[in-house]
């Protein structure tokens, strides 16, 4: 597999082979996906462009920290629906024969948990530095919030990772 | 219609052993039989080799089929 496959999968985080049919409905999906994500900038920065030259604003720092959370949002809903698309026209789907499914599956649990372990670990850490303030950062580390929020993400972020990748695996019997 | 799942089941391979032979995802095998998709030259190409026979015999059709 080229680098670029290898990129592809990992940007996607898909599971199946990256073969011609792969790339021709990723190629397919992501014009579309530009379009709408075109258009629904175009209709965004011209609404907000024509509220900010006619609106009387004072707070420029609110309005900035809204339109970066309509920005934030915006994408990242966009770019979910690309990616449901994606799953829907099974073109991430990997298809295992049943015996190693169920050794896949087993590797992907082990996995994510990991992953997760690492990333709730790094989260833990962050929020430690970032929140820290008068009580410094061993007293931050160990206050119950920080650690409870970084319990929270290891869960939720490992959860959700390995039910993506779980829902795109199926097993199927290796006879036709 | 082409004639790639005939061949397959004349060397007895399943969907996922030709998929794996010429590195493509079973899901295509099983669109290039059911005529949902065109693949191209090059994938032709692997397939023929795979079912040890030539594109004419897996690809050919009269202009009016």
């Amino acid at each position: 597999m080229s680098k670029g496959d290898k990129f592809l999968k990992w940007f996607f985080g898909g599971r199946g082979v990256v073969d011609e049919r792969f790339k021709q409905e990723l190629g397919k999906v992501a014009t579309k996906t530009l379009m709408v994500f075109f258009g629904v900038q175009m209709i965004f920065l011209l609404s907000f462009g024509m509220y900010m030259f006619l609106a009387p604003i004072e707070d420029y720092e609110t309005l900035a920290e809204i339109l970066w959370l309509c920005e934030m949002l915006g994408t990242s809903v966009i770019f979910l629906g690309m990616e449901f698309v994606l799953i829907h026209r099974k073109v991430f789907v990997q298809e295992l024969p049943e015996a190693k499914a169920n050794k896949t599956i087993r590797h992907l649990k082990f996995e994510w948990f990991r992953r997760a372990l690492i990333a709730g670990i790094a989260y833990w850490l962050l929020m430690a530095w970032f929140d820290m303030g008068k009580a410094g950062f061993f007293a931050q580390l160990f206050a119950p919030d920080t650690i409870r929020s970084a319990v929270v993400w290891f869960v939720l972020w490992g959860a959700t990772m390995y039910g993506i990748q779980r829902w795109q695996l199926r097993k199927i019997k290796d006879d036709d | 219609m082409n004639h790639v799942r005939e061949y397959r089941k004349a060397q007895k391979l399943s969907q996922l052993a030709l998929a794996d032979a010429i590195g493509v995802a079973r899901q295509t095998i099983n669109l290039i039989e059911n005529d949902k998709y065109n693949p191209s030259l090059d994938l032709c190409l692997k397939l023929a080799w795979a079912l040890h026979t030539d594109l004419n015999t897996l690809f050919w059709r009269d202009e009016d089929e």
